[in-house]
């Protein structure tokens, strides 16, 4: 068995402390070639599979973009990340962080990687675009290659959590790492994906590899305008805005409250 | 099957060496990892210390500033980072006599110089903060010419910032002999007003505008409120 494929069964094995032994390494290309490996790989061959249904072509360029969208993911938050993981007391170093930003995004690929043959298989299954029973394949594709990014995306966060957790001695330092990559990780990758878009491929738009305007807009001004249309008037939009603002900022009242409850000093049986 | 060895632990990261120079690098370190260790590097580093933490300020708010300039472009690219760096300052200058007598009240025995220390070390945190900001920033200010939008990333990476920066002040402050941090929580409302205030005393920073500074003087919410008219009926402004 070489080093690559040992690598990679640390990647895959549930004891955190093998994977916190590779991060304290110092930087090598050896060790950090199979977690990009990893990426390029697992998530070239599930980037091929989502595109496959709409053409072999949006295929070959999903491969291609989807492990761009990871590394440009690391690449944006990389700075703010390990700002974060010495803020908060991970203990990791700024390539440690980057590393162990990696070791997730590579544990992402493995999974989701070794789920493309079943995808591919499904997507040359399928009617093509524009048959009579292709909008119901079309449902049930997109909400597997759900199931399959959420399902890698627990896995893979569970493991970098319990390696964060290894490396930091503590149980809530981890967590409070954990959220705060994945605040910002998750910000961050759903605007690059809206830049990057096409990925699953409109049927009524043509095969290509970037859509002609990719840096006009952004996404979440695109889930505002859809939550504007998908309601009767503009007015209820905002209502509901109002009320889910309302709603948080008693959330974060009550949780307060709670936790100031708890800490105070209960009350003593006076001494007879 | 080959299993790998799983070397020993290592030992606990030690303390950075107080008796080696005082570099940029150090004192990185010690602001996101120990920072009430700061104040004893100032009282041996002096001067260094003091003008390391200006200069960390100055450059990162100076980037995040440019990265925001470069939403409207032109005059902006050099005007948005005077502002966003001088503006921080200014309301920092502004806030440090009311965070000096606030912590006397709190029952901190501090000298000015020492108040001025530690809120000039929270201005640090959150220059870095926010220089780990300016790629995200850079990201959607190539994607989007809203106004508003980047307006609100902007609110809601300053809040982000000052918060962690609030929690570097108490932790310093607790270990001056704070007592109580009420009024120091009182004080932070304050300079979040004061920076607000700034920021559109000091307008356009994203947008542009024919002048440089504005002609009309407005209170920050008025300000907002306008901008968010202006954007839903279509017209532009600073």
């Amino acid at each position: 068995m070489n080093a690559t494929q040992l690598r990679l069964k640390t990647l895959a094995r549930p004891n955190p402390a093998p994977l916190a032994a590779w991060l304290r390494q110092p930087l090598a290309l050896r060790s950090v070639m199979p977690l990009l490996l990893c990426v390029c790989v697992g998530g070239g061959a599930y980037g091929f599979s989502i595109g496959l249904w709409r053409a072999p072509l949006q295929g070959v360029f999903v491969a291609v973009k989807m492990p761009c969208l990871i590394f440009l993911t690391l690449f944006v938050n990389g700075l703010l990340n390990g700002l974060l993981a010495a803020l908060l007391g991970s203990g990791l170093s700024f390539r440690q962080t980057l590393m162990a930003c990696l070791m997730s995004f590579a544990i992402f690929g493995l999974i989701v990687g070794s789920l493309s043959p079943i995808a591919i298989a499904m997507a040359l299954d399928a009617p093509p675009p524009g048959a009579v029973e292709a909008a119901r394949w079309y449902r049930v594709i997109l909400l597997t290659h759900t199931a399959i990014i959420a399902f890698a995306g627990v896995v893979a966060n569970g493991k970098l959590l319990r390696l964060l957790q290894d490396f930091a001695g503590s149980s809530a330092a981890g967590w409070r790492v954990l959220l705060a990559w994945l605040a910002g990780n998750l910000f961050v990758g759903a605007q690059l994906s809206y830049n990057l878009r096409p990925f699953f491929g409109n049927p009524e738009l043509p095969v290509q590899f970037v859509r002609p305007d990719p840096f006009h807009g952004n996404f979440y001004e695109a889930v505002w305008t859809l939550l504007l249309g998908s309601l009767p008037t503009s007015e209820i939009a905002l209502g509901v805005l109002r009320a889910s603002l309302f709603a948080a900022v008693c959330a974060v009242l009550v949780f307060f409250l709670r936790k100031r409850a708890r800490r105070s000093p209960k009350s003593t049986p006076a001494t007879p | 099957m080959n299993t790998e060895s799983t070397p020993p632990s290592p030992p606990p990261p030690s303390p950075p060496r107080s008796d080696g120079p005082v570099t940029p690098g150090t004192v990185i370190d010690l602001l996101l990892r120990h920072p009430e260790r700061l104040l004893s590097e100032q009282g041996r580093g002096g001067r260094r210390v003091i003008g390391l933490l200006l200069a960390i300020t100055v450059l990162s708010l100076s980037v995040f500033g440019f990265l925001l300039g470069t939403v409207s472009g032109g005059v902006q690219l050099w005007a948005a980072p005077v502002k966003v760096a001088l503006g921080t300052l200014a309301a920092v200058a502004i806030c440090l006599p009311s965070l000096y007598i606030f912590s006397a009240l709190a029952g901190l025995e501090a000298r000015l110089h020492q108040v001025a220390a530690v809120v000039l070390t929270m201005v640090a945190l959150i220059g870095l903060l926010l220089l780990g900001f300016a790629p995200v920033v850079w990201v959607f200010s190539a994607s989007t010419g809203s106004i508003t939008f980047m307006g609100l990333l902007t609110l809601g990476f300053w809040l982000i910032s000052l918060l962690f920066g609030a929690r570097l002040l108490l932790g310093m402050t607790r270990t001056l002999g704070l007592q109580t941090k009420a009024y120091l929580l009182l004080w932070l409302g304050i300079f979040l007003v004061v920076t607000l205030q700034m920021s559109t005393s000091l307008r356009p920073i994203i947008g542009s505008a024919p002048t440089l500074l504005p002609t009309e003087k407005r209170f920050f919410l008025e300000h907002w409120a306008r901008t968010l008219n202006a954007e839903a009926s279509g017209r532009t402004t600073d």
